[in-house]
């Protein structure tokens, strides 16, 4: 597998012009180091291969960490929990196993390639439950040993009642006699101490700019002015650790450093002996020391990055606008005769080192996120001045991504109208691939949200305008927000079946929700509506509670110093993130399926009480048979008004049932560390699948069991019949994108319509109207082959998709046959 | 008085009085918006039912006929029988093979429509005066700035409607201030055509063939008057595109394509949109009940006809789908 990954092609390397000397003499400039353009073409073939390797390779459970981890909390078991924690980093940094393949990038999550860690101090129930079962991540199915099974018990026997997981069931019993359990199995929610999370955006800026030779000795310093108190206790502690952890990561550069020397000494080649006595160079510069060249920046970036992935490697972990903050040393590269080819051969040996990053925490977990790990790279954007902050750098990551197509990491966009034309178009360019980068976000929109969300933390405008997609979806400011979720998500269609049942869950057979009483009864839409609303508000008394007691319980079990330090505020305030150390906080909880309970509430205010074309009995017993023989009240519920046709009545729905959400949820007054009040995203990745599993019947036509819609202002698949300009006012104004923390919308568009320059000009005028409306986030889906297929397949599910030919429309589904094949087989080449 | 007006521009505003624009009416069978290939930028494209000819490759045959028409999917119906309870006509009957649909007894009523639960069923064609026409489309105002783009009248032929399309056409050029497109096959008396051109900012000019009676054979028309209207439209100053629907074995023989490149060259109408044949409608012929006579797997000299075109010095695109 290493050889594989050892063999690249040296045949596009040639020196240009250089034949005089013979041999490889002319891979060389004169201080012996390989030519700039000759390490291009291997970072290219590097990264190629790496990505053709990941495509093929199946992940695979390190279990290496696993025995480290129990041997850590036997030999340090006397320390406080942050200490023992960075003395557990320590030691994993210092004997685990590394190896250099052909990246000259070096460094590696595990000791294998595409390998992925576990977190049982998180949670060890799934792993119990689940250790016979196939494991799936991103990258496909994970492949396991017996021995590794073996470890695999053996720490997840010894965290079952250690697990910050388990240790937050014990406490909510202790506090408020209340179970999580039986709302997690009928899926009315996720909770958030069960699995690690991802950093959001640390302060990688100044980190790499500075060293952490600096950082180590201003740290220390910090150390020694503290009086020894029992109030000081925890800041010593903090610091403890954090320099445990930043001495730890400088020392894994070193190792890495040694290994490349002395496989360069092994090496016959002169070429890779050369590329690796340079890494071996790179490694024992940085991230010790300030960066001097771009190729530097990127190798300590990477190892800063690596640290935050050892430590706790979860979904979004951003590296922000890395394309502003690292740009200086491209300039620098370029004034020294550097190309942008040269970059962009770098930022894909970044790229193809992102995309290798996976973990695994379960079934479910995996159904949520899909194994998505959420490294979103924002490009464009303002700066602290209101000026477009864009960057060459930021043009050659459009370049890397065209040419890479990686799922990770993910573009966002930060739209706003002083970009580029050709910029933008280059963004278009991207789009075109298919692959659904990148997202758009509205600047101003962000801007406002934030100046909102921290108005009692003092933000500044330019903390607000330096913000930055830091997630999938969710904002906050560029290296200064913590990423912490109250719980992970909730569902409202679920909340909507409890409603039609009096509270009674039909799917597990219990009672979750106040009894509101049978619908029969309700003599109105607005008495559906108040009942459906006790129901959310219900939920929310329990869960909220529920989401301190788990970051109680995460700060106490797996507090981590070493992202602390880098986020900023943290190190001035001795305290790591769980502990209110950073600057601002995205404390945050997803709310999803919100479209799915408004597409509810308007059908059963259509059927029952405006047209009165069923009884409440009547759509009751068919909801209860899952419409078993009533396929004609399915039609019916199918037919009925949706959500995104632009529809005034429906789309007043939709925002009143995520008026209402945010509206409860705010009646609870929970927040983190009692300052940080949580904020509700609205967005999907895969939840809407996991969810849709554990959600019944519901009257839009939905059987049970079946996928919720996707994103959060979406139109179910499907149902937007009046075309793109109408569900784009739809989804603009369904929720209240400055108080919601997210908008999520995806849209299917046909390769058709972004054909040539007038094509690009017209998907940017559609951004731009759906942006003046308010939308804050969009991405698109260019329809592919595949997706006509199904609709071919299933044409009562695509009744929404339209053939754009001049002077002809016509639905997709309602071509004939051997039509539909003729576009399929147009599309496929189209790509 | 202007001093005043300008200090309070609300007391002098009244709701605009729009009571002409409900009295015209006419048939439309479609409303697209966001069409991104009738004329430039982003459109709304409005299709007006009526056609004076009849091509034999018509991709759209439910625009022929003036009148609604109820067009049937039979691949979507499960016959569940809910539109023959609903027929005032008796036109639908279920037997053992599924539904059956009687045309002739059907009067485009709609009624079975609403009752159809599986889309299978749709009413081409419904009346709509200018002010419902003008408000939908008005809404999309500002994409229409921003892309350059605006509304499109297409058909069918909509000088077959054609007080009601100059009615349109000035309420949204003159009173909306919207660009204005006219797709159009030009057959009719050039008066017709020439009145619209003040509120027209752009024609999509759809020309078939030179030869009178390969036009005649193959349309139902001949072609005398596009022909003269073509050349008036040239001199005219509004824009115009001419869009060329390729069919295989009647436009796209080596004199054909050499003619037509001749008559654009020498017209001066330089720019031209090559269409090529394509089989999209063919289920529409189905829900009509219409035969289709061409055949569905022919394909057009699509390189022939570009590389004349060219050698004729026009500007030659082609539409893709």
């Amino acid at each position: 597998m290493l050889q594989k990954l050892e063999a690249v092609k040296l045949d596009r390397a040639k020196p240009e012009g250089n034949g005089a000397h013979g041999g490889t003499s002319g891979f060389f400039n004169e201080s012996g180091k390989l030519h700039h353009y000759v390490q291009r073409d291997r970072c290219n073939a590097a990264a190629n291969a790496a990505k053709e390797f990941l495509l093929n390779a199946p992940q695979k459970i390190d279990t290496e960490r696993l025995a480290c981890l129990l041997e850590a909390y036997k030999e340090f078991d006397d320390e406080p929990a942050i200490v023992l924690r960075a003395k557990l980093f320590d030691k994993l940094l210092r004997t685990k196993r590394l190896f250099l393949d052909s990246n000259p990038l070096a460094g590696t999550l595990t000791s294998h390639p595409a390998g992925v860690y576990i977190y049982p101090e998180w949670d060890a129930e799934w792993i119990l439950k689940e250790i016979n079962q196939t494991m799936m991540s991103h990258l496909g199915k994970i492949d396991i040993t017996k021995e590794e099974k073996q470890l695999m018990l053996e720490a997840s026997r010894f965290f079952k009642e250690r697990s910050a997981s388990a240790k937050a069931k014990k406490l909510s019993k202790q506090l408020h006699n209340w179970d999580p359990r039986p709302f997690i199995d009928a899926g009315l929610f996720t909770e958030g101490a069960t699995f690690t999370k991802g950093a959001g955006n640390v302060d990688y800026e100044t980190f790499v700019n500075r060293g952490l030779a600096v950082i180590i000795a201003e740290t220390d310093e910090r150390l020694h002015a503290l009086k020894v108190t029992a109030e000081n206790s925890p800041k010593i502690d903090f610091y403890r650790a954090v320099l445990i952890t930043l001495n730890a990561l400088v020392h894994l550069a070193r190792r890495y450093a040694d290994l490349a020397s002395e496989t360069a000494l092994a090496t016959d080649d002169p070429v890779r002996k050369a590329e690796l006595l340079e890494i071996a160079e790179v490694c024992r510069r940085v991230p010790e020391h300030p960066p001097r060249k771009f190729r530097e920046a990127v190798q300590s970036w990477w190892f800063l990055h690596l640290g935050i992935q050892i430590e706790q490697g979860g979904c979004g972990s951003s590296p922000g606008r890395i394309g502003q903050y690292l740009n200086r040393y491209y300039l620098i590269d370029k004034a020294n005769g550097g190309s942008p080819e040269d970059a962009v051969g770098w930022l894909k040996c970044l790229f193809v080192k992102i995309l290798e990053f996976g973990y695994y925490q379960g079934i479910a977990y995996s159904k949520i996120l899909s194994g998505h790990t959420g490294h979103t790279i924002n490009i464009g954007g303002l700066n602290a001045r209101g000026e477009d902050a864009t960057t060459e750098l930021d043009y050659l990551i459009l370049d890397t991504q065209i040419d890479l197509r990686n799922i990770q990491p993910t573009i966002t966009l930060l739209y706003h109208d002083k970009l580029k034309e050709d910029f933008l178009l280059k963004a278009i360019d991207l789009e075109r691939t298919g692959l659904g980068q990148p997202q758009w976000m509205n600047t101003h929109i962000i801007t406002e949200r934030l100046l909102t969300r921290h108005a009692k933390n003092g933000i500044t405008l330019e903390d607000a305008r330096n913000h930055i997609n830091m997630s999938c979806v969710g904002t906050g400011i560029a290296g200064k927000t913590a990423f912490v979720s109250e719980n992970m998500t909730f569902n409202l269609a679920k909340c909507f079946e409890l409603t039609m049942n009096d509270g009674f869950d039909p799917m597990t057979k219990k009672q979750l929700g106040p009894h509101t009483g049978s619908p029969v009864f309700f003599s109105d839409f607005e008495a559906l509506f108040a009942a459906y609303s006790a129901q959310v508000k219900h939920l929310f008394e329990r869960i909220r509670p529920y989401g301190s007691i788990s970051n109680k319980t995460l700060g106490d079990t797996v507090p981590g110093a070493f992202r602390s330090a880098m986020y900023g505020g943290c190190l001035e305030r001795g305290k790591d993130e769980l502990h209110g150390g950073t600057d601002y906080y995205l404390y945050f909880v997803i709310s999803t399926a919100g479209v799915d309970a408004a597409n509810a509430l308007a059908a059963v205010k259509h059927l029952v009480f405006d047209t009165k074309q069923l009884s409440m009995q009547q759509l009751l017993d068919a909801l209860a048979t899952d419409f078993d023989g009533h396929e004609d009240i399915r039609l019916q519920c199918l037919n009925a008004p949706k959500h995104g046709n632009g529809n005034p009545e429906t789309d007043a729905i939709v925002r009143r049932v995520y008026d209402d959400a945010m509206e409860r949820f705010h009646e609870v007054g929970e927040a983190f560390l009692g300052e940080h009040t949580a904020n509700i995203e609205a967005y999907s990745l895969t939840i809407h699948n996991y969810f849709g599993l554990l959600t019944g019947t519901l009257p839009t036509g939905r059987k049970k069991g079946k996928p919720l819609t996707d994103a959060s202002v979406s139109a179910m698949p499907g149902t937007d019949k009046k075309g793109p300009l109408a569900l784009i006012a739809s989804a603009a104004q369904a929720l209240d994108t400055v108080r919601y923390g997210s908008n999520h919308f995806n849209m299917k568009f046909h390769p058709g319509a972004l054909q040539g320059i007038r094509g690009a000009h017209k998907l940017l005028a559609l951004i731009k109207a759906y942006m003046d409306l308010g939308g804050s986030h969009i991405q698109f889906n260019v329809v592919s082959s595949d997706t006509l297929k199904q609709a071919q397949a299933i044409p009562e599910e695509y009744r929404d998709l339209t053939v754009r030919v001049a002077g002809f429309s016509a639905y997709f589904t309602r071509l004939h046959e051997g039509v539909q094949d003729e576009l399929i087989a147009r599309t496929e080449l189209s790509f | 008085m202007r001093t005043k007006a300008l200090l309070c521009p609300l007391a002098n505003s009244k709701p605009r009085d729009n009571a002409h624009l409900k009295e015209h009416s006419g048939i439309v069978f479609d409303i697209q918006h966001f069409s991104l290939h009738d004329g430039p930028g982003v459109r709304s494209t409005v299709f007006l039912k009526g056609c004076p000819l009849s091509c034999r490759w018509c991709g759209n045959p439910e625009s022929q006929d003036t009148h609604p028409q109820l067009m049937f999917f039979p691949h979507l119906c499960a016959a569940c029988g809910h539109c023959v309870e609903t027929c005032p006509q008796q036109a639908m009957s279920l037997n053992a093979s599924g539904l059956s649909f009687n045309p002739n007894r059907c009067i485009a009523c709609g009624a079975c429509v609403p009752n159809c639960l599986r889309n299978a069923r749709s009413l081409s064609g419904k009346s709509m005066n200018i002010a419902e026409i003008s408000e939908e489309v008005r809404q999309h105002w500002r994409i229409f700035q921003q892309s350059g783009g605006g509304v499109t009248v297409s058909g069918g032929e909509p000088l077959s409607q054609k007080d009601f399309v100059l009615a349109l056409l000035r309420e949204l050029h003159d009173e909306a201030g919207l660009h204005t497109c006219l797709d159009t096959c030009a057959k009719a008396p050039w008066p017709v055509l020439e009145r619209l051109l003040p509120h027209l900012d752009f024609v999509l000019l759809d020309i078939k063939h030179l030869d009178d009676a390969k036009h005649r054979q193959w349309t139902g028309s001949g072609n005398a008057d596009i022909i003269h209207n073509a050349r008036n439209l040239a001199k005219s100053t509004v824009k115009v595109l001419v869009r060329l629907p390729l069919i295989p074995d009647f436009n796209d023989d080596d004199n054909s394509l050499f003619s037509f490149g001749n008559f654009l060259q020498e017209t001066g109408l330089t720019r031209i949109e090559i269409m090529p044949y394509h089989t999209l409608g063919l289920s529409k012929y189905k829900a009509l009940g219409k035969p289709y006579d061409l055949p569905t797997s022919a394909k057009p000299r699509l390189d022939e006809a570009i590389e004349t075109f060219q050698k004729w010095g026009l500007d030659v695109a082609v539409h893709r789908y």
